[in-house]
């Protein structure tokens, strides 16, 4: 049974191994879709939507594309939408076969498919949009994410960049109703923006979206990918929070800047490291500006809260700060690790897969002695399947991180 | 996409010989230079020609834009002389430099010095009736080279843009409303979408792992995002000022009356669109992809 076992972990090694050197994702384009606003508007969209063939209507913006430094991408594309399309991968600095410019590539025509590669060469965010007749393509929905981790997939900005607890990925853009309605005949020579939209959503869908809403328990670190996908720059403002933008389209900065007043423009994307100072609630604010004279066109705001223990209650003392190996390991149904700890404290704990995807978060009071047990199971309870996992803990400033085995 | 005319392409040759003869001045550390304001025109890429303003270096003949780009050496001094021909008051500053706060009235002349202490690039405008009259086409770049400077090429965007309402406004004698500026005309040079590939000095060519330098002037009312397909390039200086360490970017804001300097070492061969991100800016009268494009053509 060791021997088995054993035979088991070197296959889950390799297998983990060589899934960081290929990610394939299926992606459809489509003209079906449509949105209404909380203001009751009704808007027609085309855009995206994952996995292969079928019904279904696009999302907008379209799923975030995830892979690692070092990966290769593959985006098997399918076109099912009466119009031709294409994918720009945005900021990858891509080979020209695959740039998905018509005029310096080709097209792909109703029902038509091609595969995307490219490599992702550096870890950041970026983009993808359709490169059709862009000027109303993009304004339909024709956009999404594509964020790039470190080549160990772990949460950090890039590989010896700043940590950080979760993301959020947040696009801007606008929908000029008359355009939308009119599509390719629209009149392109006036751009009236009607409404203004983070991720697809106005600004009171926003409040209530997981995904776009900011939760930060303490001293938890959001990691806010800022993309714009829309034609006017939009300034942010992050009244009461700590946030510091430390990478733009791809690459770090220089050194970090303050994210107060960030103007992010039209197909720049900037990654902003979010922190609360206190409890509270508080508002992450977009502006989106006017290109001639700098007015406000339109507003959007996204709840912060910050909960939990102040981030000020920091123990000043974390130098003995120890966690032990996973026992047992591998393991089946429960795992543990016991704390040094040189007082008693709140410790944040992260469950990574393999993939560098967050899969369980939660903060739990420690004391010296004390052991964090984990039952291989999601924050929603749920099993994870077999394989590696990384768990991270923190106290304060410090950071371990041990890797587990789990065999079902 | 369009044949250019037998007058058009004589004036792009005219503009290249007006270039190499002022390259021959360069080693002066004091260049002088006349410019006539006058009643110009804009050829467009639907093969429009739009009334704007100008600065002429002719006192007589047609007068187009773009506006000549105006070469210097670090450390020269430039000596313009602005003759208004125009029945309307006008003048010449240059973005971030001392040397002019006087307009010039109509039918008289004056000179205005300025100096460059640092390479880069400016842009030259007419700051009376702000912003009208920049609007109306008076804007130019300034190239301030330094010839210890190792490149391999060097290039130059003047990026533009025009509200066809303004110019009809100006060319009837009617007064603009500066509150409301809807431009509908973009261009790189004083050209648009594939029209670009003529000019030489909008056109980023060369091999894989050149050094080449983007010189980037906003002449324009309304800012420009320029996204690079392809590559990222080092963001060296902008707005008058070097950063210790460049940026590196595939996007980069260029705000009204903003200045870049670029440099792209590319490490594929290619040909790649480089193009506002503001993408209605990609547009000419309401036409994708004619407007604010220009493309990278790398050789292994």
């Amino acid at each position: 049974m060791q021997r088995f076992n054993y035979m088991i972990i070197v296959l889950l090694l390799y297998v983990g191994f060589t899934s960081a050197a290929e990610v394939h994702v299926d992606l459809t384009s489509r003209m079906n879709g449509f949105h209404t606003f909380s203001d009751g508007t009704t808007v027609e969209l085309w855009g995206f939507r994952g996995g292969g063939g079928g019904g279904g209507v696009p999302q907008v913006p379209g799923p975030i594309i995830t892979a690692n430094e070092g990966d290769r991408v593959f985006i098997h594309f399918q076109n099912l939408s009466p119009m031709p399309h294409t994918i720009h991968p945005h900021g990858l600095d891509v080979d020209q076969q695959n740039d998905g410019v018509p005029q310096t590539s080709f097209e792909i025509p109703m029902m038509g498919s091609y595969t995307y590669e490219f490599d992702a060469s550096h870890a950041g965010s970026y983009a993808y949009h359709c490169h059709v007749n862009t000027v109303i393509h993009l304004q339909m929905g024709m956009y999404g994410a594509i964020n790039i981790l470190p080549p160990d997939g772990s949460n950090h900005a890039w590989d010896g960049g700043p940590a950080f607890d979760f993301e959020r990925t947040w696009i801007s853009a606008e929908i000029d109703l008359a355009w939308n309605q009119l599509g390719e005949n629209a009149d392109f020579t006036i751009y009236d923006p009607d409404l203004f939209i983070l991720n697809g959503k106005d600004g009171p869908q926003a409040a209530t979206d997981p995904y776009t809403r900011v939760d930060l328990v303490s001293d938890d670190t959001a990691l806010l990918r800022l993309g714009n996908m829309g034609y006017l720059p939009v300034r942010y403002l992050f009244a009461g929070l700590h946030a510091q933008a430390v990478a733009s389209d791809g690459r770090p900065l220089p050194e970090p800047i303050s994210a107060q007043d960030l103007v992010v423009a039209p197909g720049e994307r900037y990654d902003v490291m979010l922190r609360g100072q206190t409890n509270g609630n508080f508002l992450a604010e977009l502006e989106y500006l006017d290109l001639y004279d700098g007015s406000v066109l339109g507003q959007l705001v996204v709840p912060v809260s910050v909960s939990g223990d102040p981030t000020d209650s920091w123990p000043q003392d974390n130098s003995g700060f120890q966690v032990s190996v996973p026992s047992p390991s591998p393991f089946h149904d429960r795992v543990s690790f016991v704390m040094g700890m040189p007082t008693t404290g709140p410790v944040g704990v992260w469950v990574h897969d393999v993939r560098g995807r967050l899969v369980k978060h939660e903060r739990i009071h420690m004391s010296d002695g004390s052991s964090y047990f984990w039952d291989g199971r999601d924050e929603r309870g749920s099993k994870l399947a077999s394989g590696v996992y990384h768990v991270r803990f923190r106290f304060g400033e410090s950071v371990k991180s041990q890797k587990v085995t789990m065999i079902r | 996409m369009k044949h250019h005319s037998f007058a058009r392409q004589i004036f792009l040759w005219l503009g290249l010989l007006m270039l190499f003869s002022m390259e021959s001045r360069l080693m002066a550390s004091t260049v002088s230079l006349d410019l006539y304001v006058r009643d110009g025109l804009l050829e467009t890429v639907d093969e429009r020609s739009l009334p704007v303003l100008c600065f002429s270096l002719n006192e007589f003949g047609q007068a187009n834009l773009p506006n000549t780009e105006i070469r210097l050496q670090v450390g020269d001094d430039l000596q313009v002389t602005l003759h208004n021909q125009d029945g309307s008051h006008h003048g010449f500053e240059v973005v971030g430099r001392d040397g002019a706060d006087s307009s010039v009235a109509p039918g008289e002349s004056e000179t205005f010095t300025f100096s460059f202490p640092d390479a880069g690039c400016w842009l030259y405008r007419d700051p009376v009736a702000a912003p009208v009259n920049q609007g109306l086409g008076l804007a130019g770049p300034i190239v301030v080279v330094d010839p210890s400077s190792e490149h391999d090429a060097e290039f130059l965007w003047l990026l533009d843009e025009f509200s066809e309402d303004w110019l009809m406004t100006h060319d009837s004698g009617g007064s603009i409303d500066a509150t409301s500026y809807l431009p509908s005309y973009f261009t790189v040079n004083g050209l648009s979408g594939t029209d670009t590939l003529v000019d030489a000095r909008a056109t980023i060519t060369g091999q894989v792992g050149d050094n080449l330098l983007i010189h980037a002037v906003n002449g324009g009312l309304r800012l420009h995002s320029i996204h690079f397909h392809g590559y990222h390039v080092d963001v060296l200086w902008r707005d008058g000022t070097a950063l210790p360490v460049p940026w590196v970017k595939d996007t980069v804001a260029i705000p009204a009356g903003g200045t870049a300097l670029f440099r792209l070492v590319p490490h594929q061969e290619g040909l790649y669109p480089i193009h506002d991100h503001v993408v209605q800016s990609v547009t000419a009268n309401g036409v994708y992809p004619l407007g604010m494009i220009v493309f990278a053509d790398i050789q292994p």
